[in-house]
Formats: C-alpha cells, structure tokens, sequence
C-alpha cells in the first residue's frame, strides 16, 4: 500500500514544476518538430506510404529544408519502428523494392477489404475484468461511396467452449429412435460439449460477445490499444502499432512484417483475426 | 535499384547511431555533395571550379583548392551554371562571383522541346522517367516523365542534366526565359494510380476549393474552442461570461454528446460529454492555466459516412499549464490531441431557390498519452 501511495506520489510529482523554471508555456519548436514526425494517425501511415504530396512531413520538409528532396523511399522508412523491431532487414528490403517496384507500385487503399483494426478492449464479464479482441474493417457502399468501419470477428479466451473430450460421451447413433432423448443429458454436461459437435465446429466468439453483451453479461470498459493488419501488398502481411515516447521514430509505424502466401492470408483472416466470413 | 540498396544498407548504420543523425541523414542523404560552377565554352569545352570575378571582358576562376586561376574571355564562353542554380549567359552586364540572384530557382527546371521552362519539383532525376510533381497542386498529382522528351533538366540544387543538348541551346532558352504552365506541359504524363483511393477521393462530390475551404474552416473552428477553453479555464473570466462561453464552445459541435477522452495521472483513460468537460474544466482548482495548442497542425482527407456527412481528423500537440494555489508549483501537461471534424451539408431556401450549404463542426476528442 505505501508503495503503491508513493508511486501515485512520483507521478504527480513529474508533472510539476518549480514555477521559476517555467518560463515559457508555449509549444516548443522542438515539440513542434517531433509532432511533424510523429505518425500522428493510420491516415497519415497510408498517406505516407502512397507518397502524397501533400503529407504534413513533407510539407514541414519543404517549408524548413526547401532544398531537400524527399523520395517515396524516405517516407516509406519513416514508417518502421526502430526500437526493437520485430522485423528483420533483409524483409524490409524486400518488401521496399516490392513496393517500389516501378512496373507495379503498390499502394495502400483506405477502402480496400484487406486490411483490419484489431481493437484490445477490457470488458467486464460478470462483474470480472476480462479482454476481448475486436476485429473491425471498412466497408464502402457501392451506390453511394459511403464508408464506416464495421465488426466483423471477436476473440476472447473466456468466451472459449471448453475443449475436453470424452470417447464414452456422445449422442448414440439410435437417438432418433427415442426422439434424442439423450439430448437434456448432453446440454447438462456443458464441460464435455465438443463431444455433441462436429469435427470441423468454429465456434463464433462474435455471436458469444454479442449476446453477452444483450443480456448484460458483458459490460464494454475501454479499448487499451488497436494493431492494423495490412495483408494488401501481394505476399506480404504488415502490422501497425502505435509506439507512444519522445523521439521523431513514434507514432503509427510499421511494427511486424512477414512473407505469406494467399491461402496464409486466408487463414490469418479467419484464424487469426477471427473473422466471421 | 542501386540507390535502394545503398539506402537500405545505410539503414544498419543509422540505427547504431542517434536518432537524430538518422533522420537528418535520411533526408539529406545524396544531396549532400559539393557542387561546383561549370563554364560551358564555345568549343564545347568545360570548365568546372569556383567563379572569382566577373569582368568587363574576363571571367576568373579558381579550378581547384591548390590550383592557379585561369581566365577566359567572354567571347569564348556559351554559357555559366553556378553551384547554386544561378546562371548566366553571353554578352552579360554581371559582375559577381556567385551568379544573379534573379536567375537562381526554387524549383527544379524542364528545359522543354520548344524551348520553353517548365517549373517543378522532380523527386528522382536520376531515374527515367523522371517522377515529377507541382508544389501546390491541391489534386496532388504525379507525373512521369521520360527524359527523351524534354532537352534538358536544371535542378534547384544547382545540378544539371543536357541530355546530349548543346550548351549553345541551354543558353538559347534561358536568354529567351519562357515559362510555360507547368499542369498543362505535364498532362500527358500524369501517372494513373491503380489506387481505388485516388479515384475515390476525386469522387467525394467536392471540389478542390470547397476542400480546401474545408481545411480552413476546420483549423478556424479548432482555434475558436482553444480561445473558449483559456477562457472558461481562466478564474478571471467572470462566472457569467464563462457559462455563455460553455454554451458557445458546445454549439462548435455537430451535437452535445460527443464525448472528450482525457487521462488520469495513472493512465486510466476516461469519456466525458462535452458539457461535462467544460464545466468540470471550469471548475478546476488552479489560480490559472493556459491551453496552447502547436502551431503545425495535420489534417486528414475527408471520408464521406453513411449519414451524408465528411469526416475528417485534425491532429495537434496541447500545452497545458496552470499555477497550484498558494505553491511556487505549476502543472505542466503536453498530450497529443485528435479532433474529429464533420463536414455537414445542408439546403437553405433563398428567394425560392434551394442552395446547398455547408459548415463544420467538431466531434469526438482522443487523446494521446502524456508526452512529459
């Protein structure tokens, strides 16, 4: 308990100062110029990774270094995450010239159907504090362009049918005789359900969290951070996170990249981000 | 290929060293070399060094850093292209070392076919085609062009690309200085994405000057609530005068339940109404504060809703600062914040004709965690 007093103690504490020492409460040029760098949203990520012309970077480039040629190259570096990085080089490499390929440039499409937010949300269920993963993509109407973010999968461990199995537990192949008379006795034995299903159940977390949610089971807290999944760029698969510190390396960047084939991507999409389609 | 290999292989040193260094070195890179002036004669001949005088009859100039001035006569030189994009050519009245100022560009230059200058910026000279852009295009577009139609290529930064043309030609346009409009010479060049984006921006119903009206209004309404804020924040502000700001910073907003996300100094993320907000703001316990917002401020392209409005992002640092009463302490928090801003349209009447209106408002704000 002390402890805990004294850390809520030296939070408070960093974020005052002596009055002398501030002098200026104004926004810093400095400040000024990790927030240019910073990759403040997704939509700047994709505008810098298509090259727009008229990306704040590149307008703070010109308008500070007028001389300094900014190639779509520059740009698309400024969105990996240096600190740690969880890809390798000889990847990024890869995925540049892939990108840059002058027969075939690729670009991201804010509309396009293959990308995804995972959003990290804390929940309550059942008055416990629980997480669900919920996955989301952009949809565009086709009459009128109209666009909005829709759920489209959730993934909660909690939410998860219990997986044991019992060979002497099933439903007879004579059941039908006594109108499945043995059906009461399956549902009552929640912790062996598999066992009453088919090999190839998938069982929709979305359906779960929904109905949950309609009874009052589920009680929605906060979302505690989004990752997007980028499988557009042929062969590859891109994560996004944002990387919140001082520095001009912050903000949305690249945090993962890896090779996959078609049929990877499709199984990443259902397995993965548990998408119900 | 070989400017993206060695891009990527300087990418393992960079990241040994700073930061810093690795940002200022990306994007300085290539364009670090020294330049020289270059005195094109009439033999076809070549002069490269440092120009040291202009005169009447003479141009000095010093080849190297331990070699003797030479001297050519103005008679036997076509043309001079200095280090610094500045030029000049035969007879002249110049008398300088460092070219007229009047003849040095901001811009890249495309000597074109017939003769005349096309202003731009051209992102990769080195490649061909050329990818070449229009500072201050609102459309944004790319172009790309082949280095076989055009005569020559003058670069802001004082290099040159003849292509094979004749000195004696490069001279001929400058001394003529016809510029030609730069979106009507690079038409035939305009690079079509593939990107669905692109089309789909260009079919949001808008027109360049209505978005650009759009940015402007945003960032307008975006001051107009830093200037309630301060105000209603502010205990001189009188308590009436505070709550008529309340009312005036909600109606900047499509609708009073858009909700505000701040941050608990233990990181715990919390929604307010935006009333709410206001009010508890008003009610804080400092003796003053003061809300500074940064003077870059990055705004998205719009997305039209199922609603038939525009939705848009602007994003900016916050400073807020207030003085603890009765202590020499002051509270200082810098955060990132995100304000949704809606572009609405609607019909007004006027003498019986039906016009379409629009205005902005603002939304939702997020937040971004403390930066110190």
């Amino acid at each position: 308990m002390r402890i805990r007093v004294a850390i809520v103690f030296l939070i408070c504490l960093l974020n005052f100062k002596v009055r002398a020492q501030l002098s200026n409460p104004k926004i810093s040029k400095f400040q000024e110029t990790e927030f240019a760098f910073e990759v403040k949203t997704i939509d700047e990520f994709i505008e810098r990774f298509n090259n727009d012309q008229y990306t704040l970077i590149r307008q703070y480039m010109e308008a500070n270094f007028p001389k300094k040629k900014i190639s779509r190259l520059d740009l698309l570096r400024t969105l990996f995450n240096y600190q740690d990085p969880v890809w390798s080089e000889t990847d990024a490499l890869a995925f540049s010239q892939t990108v840059l390929d002058e027969k075939s440039e690729r670009f991201l499409d804010f509309y396009s159907d293959k990308w995804f937010a995972e959003a990290d949300c804390r929940v309550k269920y059942k008055g416990e504090t629980k997480r669900i993963r919920i996955t989301l993509q952009v949809i565009v109407s086709d009459r009128t362009g109209a666009a909005k973010w829709v759920i489209c999968g959730a993934r909660a461990s909690f939410l998860d049918f219990s997986r044991r199995e019992d060979p002497r537990k099933f439903l007879n192949p004579i059941s039908h005789a006594t109108d499945f008379i043995g059906l009461k006795k399956a549902m009552e034995d929640k912790a062996y359900v598999r066992n009453y299903l088919t090999e190839g159940f998938r069982e929709s977390h979305l359906n779960k969290y929904l109905a949950a949610v309609a009874t009052g089971d589920i009680v929605f807290e906060q979302i505690e951070s989004v990752t997007y999944h980028f499988l557009s760029v042929p062969d590859w698969l891109f994560t996004v996170k944002e990387f919140r510190r001082k520095g001009k390396n912050t903000g949305w960047l690249i945090h993962s990249l890896s090779k996959r084939t078609d049929s990877e991507k499709r199984d990443y999409i259902q397995n993965t981000l548990n998408c119900d389609f | 290929m070989i400017i993206l290999l060695n891009h990527l292989k300087m990418s393992r040193i960079y990241k040994k060293s700073s930061l810093w260094l690795f940002l200022v070195f990306m994007f300085s890179g290539r364009f670090l070399m020294a330049q020289e002036d270059v005195i094109y004669l009439k033999n076809k001949d070549k002069k490269f060094g440092r120009i040291t005088a202009v005169s009447q009859t003479k141009v000095e100039f010093q080849p190297g850093a331990d070699a003797a001035e030479e001297k050519v006569n103005h008679d036997q030189i076509e043309l001079i292209l200095f280090r610094n994009s500045s030029f000049i050519t035969f007879p002249t009245e110049y008398r300088g070392v460092d070219g007229p100022v009047e003849n040095r560009h901001q811009e890249d230059w495309i000597l074109t076919k017939d003769d005349r200058i096309v202003a731009c910026s051209i992102e990769d000279g080195e490649s061909d085609p050329m990818k070449v852009f229009v500072k201050g295009d609102s459309a944004s577009k790319t172009y790309q062009v082949p280095k076989g139609s055009v005569t020559a290529v003058l670069f802001a930064d004082g290099k040159k690309q003849f292509l094979g043309t004749p000195a004696s030609r490069i001279a001929e346009i400058l001394k003529k200085r016809q510029f030609e409009n730069p979106l009507s010479f690079l038409t035939a060049f305009e690079v079509k994405k593939e990107s669905a984006a692109k089309s789909r921006n260009g079919s949001l119903g808008l027109d360049d000057a209505s978005l650009e009206q759009f940015k402007t209004k945003s960032l307008q309404k975006i001051e107009e609530l830093r200037t309630y804020l301060n105000g209603i924040a502010n205990k001189t502000t009188e308590q009436a005068v505070a709550e008529k700001m309340v009312r005036q910073a909600v109606a900047l907003f499509i609708h009073d339940t858009v909700t505000v996300e701040t941050t608990r100094p233990n990181g715990e993320k919390k929604q307010e109404f935006i009333r709410s907000y206001l009010t508890k703001l008003r009610m804080l316990k400092y003796s003053s504060v003061k809300i500074e917002w940064s003077e870059t401020q990055y705004i998205s392209q719009i997305k039209k809703a199922p609603d038939g409005n525009y939705y848009g992002i602007v994003s900016f640092v916050q400073k807020f600062t207030a003085d603890v009463p009765d202590s020499k302490k002051v509270f200082e928090d810098v955060t990132r914040k995100n304000i949704e801003v809606i572009l609405r349209s609607y019909t007004k009447e006027v003498d019986g004709e039906s016009l379409e209106l629009w205005d902005v408002f603002l939304g939702n704000i997020g937040i971004s965690a403390s930066k110190g």
